[in-house]
């Protein structure tokens, strides 16, 4: 007699970057972004690995002249490979959040995934209603439980609406202030929050916000002596 | 399909592969009425037979750090669900006639389990107090998080079937001729992403699910009742694919002994862990046998 009942399969976890490609993120931002999401792909593999029954499936959107998917279907990660981003173009990050919140429908997740992660970056202040897109995620329930990290490029980031997106007083936008702190915040995020998502333990129901409890975040920012002093944003 | 009309109840639970590279214990737990029969040969033996009522509780402990004490919380949430349903069954609803046994066992077990279950923890609580670090980790305003776990309740008797949830996991009936499966309680669109509700929680008892069958003949009774945990279902690809099992294990149950059952039980479950889930993986089965050698 064979196992009983069809086919098994790990429990999808999809990662969904959010990407400021807006016009101030020109020249050495986006450089330093690029590079630094593509180093992070082999801990994230590395990340994936440690846990077989997980399927960790990569999206990518970003927002500036409009908003698009770069990768519109979850990939999982060992086929996910990053393409550089151009900067240009405003910074539509409500559209954004409602794209997101269009993915996240009931009708659009796999029923048995494990809670998402977004990880949304930014150096700037939205220019369209960032209120609607925050509406629209938290109107649907895998936003609410979506594990939610935000990390803030250079001084002029709009810190207050980070803070909203995340929605958890717990944890705080990520602060790059340099190239060095951004390789450590994009690798810091792209890894530990889904290490925390793939844990198979259970959350009690009624707490209304996301409830991956996750480790706290590598200090910030980076000692000044330490830093070279043109790779400051 | 040639049943008999005795209930034979084969059940395991198995630590899921991702509690084993963490190091956590396997925090399910599953308890049957009547108990397990006494093995011969030594081995813990994980099954029964009666002629009338068949009970079976199986619960998922939540595991996360506010709940350090869930696998604790789990096996009391069995042993006393079964305690609680057999007492009510038994003598609770001595003198209550047969239509108004639904109502009766809705309106009074969910506050039964939930009280019981919590009297079971201030006395394990009273025994063994929480330690110097386990106090950090302590929810100030409700302890009982320490605890947390769901409950699922199967019962059956000649005559009658129910079903009670609290949280995640599954219940899946096959009966009828041909045999068809279905789910008694439908399923909570609200708990997705690993949440749950908990025995721990404000108002438990008003979060429990409740399903009631009344058979008017023997033919109506289920030909095979499957209980499991979150940890089992999750790790099918698809939906169609869990509810495949129960009929699978039927046709197996009627071709083989309870004992062989039980001892493939436990590797499939385990087989089923380490290619999905990953979670701890518990099943239980209440099943009419085909007469076979027990």
């Amino acid at each position: 007699m064979d196992r009983p009942g069809g086919a098994l399969a790990k429990r999808p976890l999809q990662f969904i970057w959010i990407v400021d490609c807006s016009g101030s993120m020109c020249g050495k931002k986006i450089d330093s972004l690029n590079n630094a999401i593509r180093e992070a792909i082999p801990p994230m593999r590395d990340t994936a690995d440690q846990n077989p029954n997980a399927e960790v499936l990569v999206r990518v959107l970003t927002f500036s002249r409009g908003v698009q998917w770069q990768v519109s279907q979850p990939t999982e990660i060992h086929a996910f490979n990053w393409t550089d981003m151009q900067a240009d173009g405003m910074t539509p990050m409500g559209s954004a959040l409602e794209k997101v919140a269009d993915a996240l429908k009931v009708e659009n997740m796999p029923e048995r995934g494990l809670p998402p992660v977004l990880v949304l970056i930014s150096d700037g202040q939205p220019t369209d209603d960032i209120e609607r897109g925050l509406a629209a995620l938290k109107a649907q329930p895998w936003g609410i439980k979506a594990v939610r990290i935000a990390i803030a490029i250079g001084d002029d980031a709009d810190l207050g609406v980070l803070q909203k997106f995340i929605d958890n007083t717990e944890i705080k936008p990520l602060q790059a202030q340099n190239v060095q702190d951004l390789v450590t915040m994009i690798r810091w995020a792209s890894t530990v929050p889904l290490k925390a998502a793939s844990n198979p333990s259970s959350k009690l129901t009624s707490s209304g916000t996301a409830n991956v409890v996750l480790p706290t975040p590598p200090p910030t920012p980076t000692n000044a002596q330490t830093i070279d002093p043109s790779s400051v944003f | 399909m040639g049943l008999s009309d005795k209930w034979q109840i084969v059940a395991e639970s198995v630590r899921g592969t991702a509690h084993v590279r963490s190091g956590l214990p396997n925090q399910d737990a599953v308890a049957f009425y009547p108990p397990p029969l006494a093995a011969s040969d030594g081995h813990k033996r994980l099954w029964a037979k009666t002629g009338s009522l068949a009970l079976l509780a199986v619960s998922d402990g939540h595991g996360s750090p506010r709940c350090f004490r869930s696998a604790r919380g789990a096996a009391l949430a069995v042993q006393t669900a079964i305690e609680e349903t057999r007492i009510l069954l038994r003598k609770g609803l001595k003198g209550v006639p047969a239509p108004s046994r639904k109502k009766e066992i809705e309106q009074r077990l969910p506050f039964r389990l939930v009280r019981s279950w919590r009297n079971a923890i201030e006395q394990d609580l009273r025994a063994n107090p929480f330690t110097e670090p386990e106090l950090a980790s302590v929810n100030p305003n409700n302890p009982f998080t320490a605890y947390g776990a769901t409950l699922l309740l199967a019962a059956v008797d000649r005559d009658f079937a129910f079903f009670l949830q609290l949280g995640d996991g599954d219940m899946v009936v096959v009966s009828g001729s041909p045999p068809v499966s279905y789910e008694p309680i439908d399923r909570d669109a609200s708990l997705i992403a690993n949440e749950t509700h908990s025995l721990c929680q404000d108002k438990a008892a008003s979060l429990c699910r409740f399903r009631y069958y009344c058979f008017s003949c023997k033919d109506d009774r289920p030909a095979l009742i499957l209980v499991s945990t979150d940890g089992y279902s999750n790790s099918f690809s698809t939906r169609t694919g869990f509810l495949q099992a129960a009929p699978d294990f039927l046709r197996f149950a009627l071709e083989t002994t309870p004992d062989e059952l039980h001892q493939k039980l436990g590797t499939w479950l385990q087989e089923t862990s380490e290619n999905g889930s990953g979670d701890d993986a518990t099943l239980g089965l209440i099943y009419r046998g085909g007469g076979n050698k027990l």
